[in-house]
């Protein structure tokens, strides 16, 4: 009885998986199709649509690049003042300390479409040309409210421990307290806050669609436009790649904090006193 | 020259008082212990000496030189917190060599004295260990071993055992002690747990509402309480209302009670006739006997009816009604042949009974059930 | 409170914060004013933004019943997705709850791990799949069923958010099923009650405020995503976002697209107030019981 639930439960389990993945293993696996059109599941296997990619397709790989590029000044940027606003808003007595949050908390509300609108219309304004700045500014506003709070929790979570009380008390400056105490346990938090920078610019396709121009787009961009007008298994090869990258980036987010950690999630169930860790 | 003087300390949070002028000298080598109630303003206290709340008046100074405004890092203060505030990304080695290495201190020195330390606290082994794989008391000595290493001024330690269960807690205790004295540090523990205090204090200060109610050695604390607080923090006492009527000699009063009984108790301070007192006696000062006994003249008594007998192995507990209220008794004998339900008197000697001012006015109905709460948990061991 | 008076005071923790309010006042909060001050404008065929305050673009949705259609197909497809994840997701939540060790670690590995591929491709997995050529109209085909139209109906939209959008409601109830502690669940059972009323009346009231949450998160996501339903909905099934955007880049007419923008922020800022009052409501209700009781 018991192991019938379990069983029922796993299946469910295993079930609801299979949807979560279907279409990336759908993309992954129609990429090796010979034929000349997107059909699952392939007929025969070849890696002749990656070679396509790369020798037909150079504006994809530019804007391979001009993604990473992107997404690695959005995630720098965030993390730097995202780190020091966390730091001032949760120990400093900064003045107006609840709309700054709220500022920093809005454009979780705010519609992507209309932040690219609104961006759009700026950018004309000042006349600012699309660039990976402009499209790095933009991120940067959507990114950030996940940096704020990732460090604020960690902020959080270790100030009732007083821990910095206890260093002070053994001789340590302020400066000293924030170098040997404050950062080094804060350094998760920052790190996760990097990585899901990185991956909401990486991802982002609608704000992009607003800022970029014809020369410069980053490569969901890049991608969406290609395929409303082209149904052939480069889209799939370079989608792909851009899944194989995704799964580098998975990898170093466990290896680093344990996805887990960094979504909120505890990976063990109790990691509490007596559970020995890997440092 | 006392070691640490605290003169006057006063502290408010958001326009409220909480620490009204706490004046007190702790001697050099000396283990003091800060005792209250939670909210009491102990920890404040604790807090303020370490620097990490500011003085809003009056003055700390450490031998001699005054230290309140000095920041927390200047203070040359060991403090062990409650939690522990170990650094959980930092080794058992690395938390100890902290402040060492703040002190710059040559790298074999630093070894040396971690060694040292390690040995002292017992923990040498576990050295590229993390707190958090180390049990409870383990993480209670590395925090000690911390704040010993830098060699302190003053060793301050903020409820230090809270988290760690019963038995462990009386492991800690006697360990710390030993380091303390082995040390010979000055010493300030805070704690709310007179068991704790009295088990290993030079002096106790009962702190209540931010002030010290009382200074002195737990056995004048226990046998002589200063205030009604005190009586009734600590120990177990029975109480019987009344009034003083005069002194008599060797400064003792008589308490004159609402059915017009005398009785005659210890008291310390001036007590003018016509003052609203308490005399308190504890249960185990009182001893129970069958009506009819016949008494040392001294002793002075209450007839009542038993209503509750406990055997707790080394003692039993009595409950005894009388006219006055409720009283406990608690006594070795094993044969005193008395049961629930009979006559029974209840004696005790006036040098055992303490008289102090009386300032709530409002004494709550001794019940049974409370009283025998209250004595569960503010039982202590008498053989101290 | 502390001492560090001299460190920590409110102009260094002003510096520290100032580039960040700096760039979002510059680049966040004027940009969105601004598209609130073009929704008032009227449309110009020569300059795009008219020179003239008016009403009148506000009103032109208002009137519309195909706008008003668009207004509520995008509600409706965002109850929709979070009614089906909640009801997909909270059994996962309990499963992953129930599961420890490596088994519980690769399960949240899967979860997540299709978060980190972009939503572009996501969707375009479902193009495939639920294409004239894909496996499930081959499977109809071999059937010998009649193939439904799929792709580019609100049902493929329907999919495709349901699919982007289930972690964010597992994770959350995940996280309050962790709270409740496994001696209520024993002593409900203790108590006498089945296995359907403790959840009905213990579990679910406990994780209330994880379903709560995960709600108002996918709820607000689904009604102003546009990557999803502009790839599985297309032009036929248009949805707010979609409506802005083609108004903005397509037709030009920056001042009607920047209302559309407003009316759609309007609308889910004012929905999500509503199911917080019923939220609250509910709660009052609940305390009161508890104390008549």
């Amino acid at each position: 009885m018991v192991s019938g639930r379990r069983v029922l439960s796993m299946v469910y389990a295993v079930v609801v998986y299979l949807f979560l993945l279907a279409p990336i293993l759908v993309i992954l696996l129609s990429s090796l199709t010979t034929t000349n059109y997107i059909v699952f599941p392939p007929r025969g296997l070849t890696l002749r649509w990656y070679g396509e990619l790369f020798a037909h397709h150079p504006e994809f790989i530019s804007s391979l690049w001009l993604s990473i590029a992107v997404a690695v000044g959005t995630a720098v940027g965030c993390t730097v003042f995202g780190t020091l606003a966390a730091l001032a808003l949760h120990r400093y007595p900064v003045p107006g300390k609840g709309i700054w949050n709220a500022l920093f908390a809005s454009p979780l509300l705010i519609p992507s479409v209309v932040l690219g609108i609104a961006l759009l219309q700026w950018y004309s304004t000042l006349g600012i040309a699309a660039s990976s700045w402009s499209l790095i500014i933009g991120h940067f506003i959507i990114a950030f409210p996940y940096v704020v709070r990732l460090v604020m929790a960690r902020l959080q979570e270790f100030q009732s421990s007083h821990v910095e009380r206890a260093a002070a008390n053994l001789g340590a400056s302020p400066v000293q307290v924030f170098w040997k105490v404050t950062l080094p346990l804060i350094r998760s938090g920052m790190m996760a806050g990097a990585v899901f920078a990185f991956v909401t610019s990486f991802d982002d396709l609608t704000v992009a669609l607003f800022v970029v121009s014809t020369d410069v787009q980053t490569l969901p961009v890049r991608l969406f436009n290609y395929m409303q007008y082209n149904y052939d298994p480069v889209v799939t090869a370079i989608s792909s790649v851009m899944v194989l990258l995704s799964l580098v980036m998975m990898i170093a987010m466990e290896r680093v904090i344990g996805i887990g950690q960094a979504f909120g999630v505890s990976k063990t169930h109790t990691t509490k006193r007596g559970t020995v860790h890997a440092h | 020259m006392s070691h640490l003087v605290l003169e006057s300390l006063e502290k408010s949070f958001n326009g409220r008082k909480i620490i009204h002028g706490v004046s007190l000298a702790v001697e050099r080598g000396e283990l003091m212990c800060f005792l209250g109630p939670s909210g009491c303003g102990k920890t404040t206290i604790l807090n303020m000496i370490a620097g990490f709340h500011s003085v809003d008046g009056g003055e700390i100074r450490l031998a001699g030189r005054s230290i309140g405004s000095l920041p927390p890092h200047k203070r040359n203060m060991g403090m062990v917190f409650q939690n522990y505030a170990l650094f959980p990304h930092l080794t058992v080695y690395e938390n100890i060599a902290f402040g060492l290495r703040l002190r710059r201190q040559p790298k074999a020195v630093i070894e040396e004295e971690v060694r040292k330390v390690l040995q002292l606290t017992r923990l040498t082994g576990y050295e590229r260990h993390y707190p958090r794989q180390l049990s409870g008391g383990q993480q209670q000595r590395v925090a000690m071993a911390r704040a010993l290493v830098i060699r302190p001024d003053v060793l301050l330690l903020d409820e230090p055992f809270s988290n760690l269960d019963a038995k462990l807690r009386q492991e800690m205790r006697e360990e710390v002690f030993e380091i303390q004295r082995a040390v010979g540090i000055t010493t300030i523990f805070v704690t709310h747990d007179q068991e704790e205090a009295m088990a290993i204090s030079d002096r106790i200060a009962v702190i209540h509402q931010g002030v010290v109610e009382q200074l002195g050695p737990p056995r004048v604390i226990y046998e002589r309480p200063a205030s009604e607080f005190v009586a009734t923090f600590i120990g177990e006492v029975n109480a019987i209302n009344g009034r003083c009527s005069g002194r008599v000699e060797h400064g003792r009063v008589r308490v004159e009670t609402v059915t017009g009984q005398v009785f005659i108790g210890m008291c310390d301070s001036s007590i003018d006739s016509g003052v609203d007192v308490v005399l308190y006696v504890r249960p185990e000062r009182m001893q129970i006997h069958t009506p009819g006994t016949s008494l040392d003249s001294t002793r002075q008594s209450l007839p009542g009816r038993i209503e509750r007998v406990t055997f707790l192995g080394a003692r039993s507990r009595y409950g005894v009604r009388t006219e006055l209220g409720w009283f406990t008794v608690e006594t070795v004998e094993r044969q005193t042949g008395l049961t629930v339900g009979e006559e029974a008197v209840v004696s005790w000697h006036p040098d055992q009974a303490f008289v102090v001012r009386r300032r709530s006015q409002l004494e709550p109905e001794r019940e049974p059930l409370s009283n025998r709460v209250v004595g569960a948990r503010r039982g202590v061991d008498v053989g101290i | 409170m502390l001492v560090y008076k001299r460190t920590y005071t409110w102009t260094t923790g002003g510096l520290l914060v100032l580039p960040a309010i700096l760039v979002f006042t510059l680049f966040f909060v004027i940009p969105l004013l601004h598209v609130l001050l073009t929704s008032l404008h009227n449309y110009s065929q020569t300059s795009g933004v008219g020179d003239r305050w008016t009403t009148q673009n506000y009103a032109k949705f208002l009137r519309d019943p195909y706008y008003l259609g668009v207004l509520w197909r995008t509600i409706r497809i965002s109850l929709v997705t979070t009614v089906v994840t909640l009801i997909l997701g909270y059994p996962l939540a309990m499963v992953l709850a129930a599961t420890k060790g490596r088994t519980r670690s690769w399960l949240i590995l899967f979860l997540l791990a299709p978060l980190l591929v972009s939503m572009v491709i996501r969707a375009y997995g479902w193009v495939i799949l639920l294409g004239t050529q894909g496996p499930v109209a081959n499977l109809f085909h071999v059937l010998g069923l009649r193939t439904p139209t799929m792709l580019y109906t609100e049902f493929a939209i329907d999919l495709g958010m349901v699919h982007v959008f289930l972690a964010y409601m597992v994770l959350p109830i995940l996280g309050s099923l962790e709270n409740v502690d496994a001696a209520i669940v024993r002593a409900a059972a203790n108590l006498g009650a089945g296995k359907w009323y403790t959840f009905r009346r213990v579990l679910l009231p406990l994780t209330l405020p994880g379903v709560s949450a995960g709600a108002v998160m996918v709820f607000s996501l689904t009604a102003s995503s546009f990557v999803t339903p502009s790839i599985l909905g297309g032009p036929r099934v248009p949805v707010m976002s979609e409506l802005a955007y083609d108004q903005v880049v397509s037709v030009m007419n920056w001042p009607y697209g920047s209302a559309i923008g407003c009316i759609l922020i309007v609308v889910t800022m004012l929905l999500l107030l509503i199911y917080a009052g019923v939220l609250r409501g509910r709660r009052g209700r609940t305390e009161g019981t508890v104390t008549s009781w």
